[in-house]
């Protein structure tokens, strides 16, 4: 035991290169989860903070319970999503002074996230073991408690930090104090606290930036009965067994990443053995198998779990290996598939290597490779891929593919807390922009083009329903965006608020369909200047002469906003060449360039301003002067 | 000495409070290592739970006073699970 892992620094120190580090960490991590592993990999995580590779996550745990041997997992866990977390554990079961109080030192910290990590013994101890005490009056009165503390520190924290807050919710207990009568009781124990979860639920979805975690689901996965070692509950107040530590890390990491990182965007799927049982080109279209029965549910079940990624707004993609007339025939006419062509937003059927498809892949769809999931059932084509393209996400395929559908359901890359409009839309854009494309090759110039698309663009302030989506394209834009700024949605809820700042969506449709919200713009006034600290367009609307029209209208705000210069950077960054020339196409000149290679660009709202195309309409109020 | 069990608690006892493995004896103890205290010693016991498979009562838990208690008393609990 032990052995490769204890060498794991001398090896890694004499690469001297950080990188080469986390991927021993992530390794020694994967092949032996335990605390010993865990404090072992932090004590040299020390060593390279510098140069680390690591985005850096404050995280903050207020707790009612004991937390302190979890941490070390929880860290662990996170490096194998890239994120370096710090962790401060607020005092044991203090959590409610320390976000209320006055001159809480809780926010004097910048935090990134904050949980609240609780359980329902700790709200209520009447609600937990007492309950066959009660009557439901007074059941309902002490619910009705619970909800509003929970709800009043909930308020507290968004009023005043900007920290995304994770939010435990309450667990059942394995056996309800009523015994069997519960569940048809009128006031069973369960039923309420299914009632309190749902208000909950409720609360979150109306707070800003506040997420539920699902630790009654969580503790129902692996067993109520097993979750806690009453014991060590009684001594310790830890309230996971030792078996289950592991899980209950992984699962808060599987939240962290999701409001700390993007989802990926795509899905690039095989064909043979992934989607199907057997070799098309061998076996025929009459001798693959797939199907509602055994042995063909195996795959169906597949598609089935790629379908629900589709609907969540998930791009399908196939790179296979295969005779390409023949494969899409098989797709489009075998009874039994679930999945059809035009359920796929790219195809590639070839013999290249499937580095080279799924290049071709993310160039078709104006999405970065970092930006793939990729699913394949041969260990050599994983393989492959994983040292070819380092930045797709391989999914890690068990033997047998009647395992397949789960563990494409339990990866977490397409993970996110909420699901936009936009989310359950994105396929439907997509179709639209495959009809955008034929249009654009049948045009013989671009004005033609343009004329063609007759674009519409609406810019408004940003309200409750945009705030997600904006703070969504400001951490998944990567192409046209002048500074890649990153913002949390409880950051643009805070500018919103600010009366020097203007958030706005810009939501563009055109004669194919609504492209929806696919622009940000956030401009801070200061006196007579306005400086454009966010400017981006989705990829899905690159290259539509777009910036000329929307600079413009940022012009003719700005000037009613009372300001005589408008000015913005541009930060160059390994993926926003499309927005260099942005500025100077519009009629900015450069002012100012910093070390970084940085650039200040300024427009003089008394010379000529950038103009709008002619086949361009665009709408949006302005400011009332002032 | 030859016993297997020696070695795995020594490494973890190591791993967990940041000592050279080889200043690991059976007398190491709380009130000898200046990281080992009541929660690490928390931590310790869920380490030896999940790596020997054991459950530990909590008044065991008290019993465990040093490395070569610790010792013992995973081959006594651990050992007579495994001729199960």
């Amino acid at each position: 035991m032990g052995q490769v892992e204890s060498h794991i620094q001398t090896e890694a120190q004499d690469r001297g290169d950080p990188r080469a580090s986390v991927a021993h960490w992530k390794r020694a991590w994967k092949a032996s989860r335990s605390g010993a592993t865990a404090n072992r990999i932090l004590r040299e995580i020390e060593t390279v903070v510098p140069d680390s590779p690591l985005r850096p996550v404050r995280l903050k745990v207020l707790r009612s319970y004991t937390v302190e041997p979890i941490i070390p997992w929880l860290r662990a866990e996170a490096l194998l999503h890239d994120l370096n977390l710090d962790v401060d554990v607020g005092g044991f079961g203090s959590f409610a002074h320390e976000i209320l109080a006055d001159n809480s030192e809780l926010y004097q910290e910048q935090y990134d996230v904050m949980l609240l990590a609780t359980q329902t013994r700790d709200w209520s101890a009447a609600l937990w073991s007492q309950f066959a005490d009660l009557d439901p009056e007074k059941v309902f009165e002490e619910r009705d408690r619970v909800l509003r503390d929970i709800e009043t520190l909930i308020a507290a924290v968004r009023s005043r930090t900007t920290a995304t807050l994770l939010v435990t919710n309450f667990d059942q207990p394995a056996v309800p104090c009523l015994g069997l009568a519960d569940r048809q009781a009128e006031c069973g124990q369960i039923e309420v606290l299914t009632e309190m979860n749902r208000r909950l639920a409720a609360i979150v979805r109306r707070s800003p930036a506040v997420h539920l975690i699902d630790y009654d689901g969580l503790t129902a996965r692996f067993g109520r009965k097993e979750w806690v070692n009453e014991g060590q509950w009684q001594t310790t107040r830890l309230p996971v067994a030792s078996a289950h530590i592991g899980d209950l890390a992984s699962a808060w990491v599987r939240y962290l990443r999701a409001v700390t990182l993007p989802a990926r965007k795509v899905l690039v799927t095989d064909l043979d053995n992934t989607l199907w049982g057997g070799i098309l080109g061998e076996d025929g279209l009459n001798g693959i198998i797939v199907g509602k029965d055994h042995p063909g549910w195996r795959y169906r079940e597949v598609q089935r779990a790629l379908l629900d990624l589709h609907r969540r707004g998930i791009l399908l993609a196939i790179a296979s290996k295969n005779d390409e007339a023949e494969a899409l025939e098989c797709i489009d006419s075998h009874p039994e598939m679930l999945l059809r062509s035009k359920d796929f937003a790219a195809i590639r059927i070839n013999w290249n290597d499937k580095a080279q498809s799924v290049d071709e892949i993310a160039r078709e769809l104006s999405v970065g490779t970092d930006s793939l999931v990729f699913l394949d059932d041969n260990p050599v084509e994983r393989e492959n891929m994983r040292v070819r393209r380092p930045e797709v996400h391989v999914l890690d395929l068990p033997e047998d593919p009647a395992a397949f559908a789960a563990a494409l359901r339990d990866d977490t890359s397409f993970d996110s807390l909420v699901l936009t409009e936009d989310d359950r839309d994105r396929n439907r854009y997509y179709a639209e922009h495959r009809k955008r494309r034929a249009a654009q090759v049948e045009s013989q110039t671009r004005d033609e083009f343009l004329e063609i698309l007759a674009q519409k663009v609406t810019i408004a302030p940003a309200d409750d329903r945009s705030v997600v989506r904006i703070a969504e394209l400001t951490r998944k834009t990567n192409q046209l965006n002048m500074t890649t700024r990153r913002y949390a949605q409880g950051e643009i809820q805070a500018l919103v608020q600010d009366k020097g700042v203007a958030v706005l969506s810009v939501r563009v449709e055109d004669r194919f369909g609504d492209n929806g919200v696919v622009g940000v713009l956030i401009l801070r006034r200061t006196d007579a200047r306005v400086e454009i600290d966010t400017f981006l367009l989705s990829c899905r609307v690159i290259g539509r002469s777009l910036e000329p029209a929307i600079l413009s209208y940022v012009a003719r705000f700005c000037e009613e906003w009372g300001a005589k210069e408008v000015v913005g950077w541009y930060r160059p960054t390994t993926k926003n060449g499309p927005a260099a020339t942005v500025y100077s196409d519009c009629g900015f000149r450069k002012v100012e360039q910093d070390p970084e290679g940085d650039t200040l660009w300024r427009l003089d709202l008394a010379s000529a301003l950038p103009t709008t195309p002619a086949s361009i309409e665009i709408h949006g109020e302005v400011p009332v002067h002032g | 000495m030859d016993n297997p069990l020696d070695n795995q608690v020594k490494h973890i006892v190591a791993d967990l409070f940041g000592i050279p493995l080889e200043d690991v004896t059976e007398r190491t103890a709380p009130e000898n290592v200046s990281a080992w205290d009541s929660l690490q010693h928390l931590t310790l016991v869920l380490e030896l739970e999940r790596v020997f498979g054991i459950q530990m009562q909590p008044e065991e838990v008290t019993d465990l006073t040093s490395v070569g208690a610790i010792v013992t008393f995973v081959t006594a609990k651990a050992g007579s699970s495994l001729e199960v």
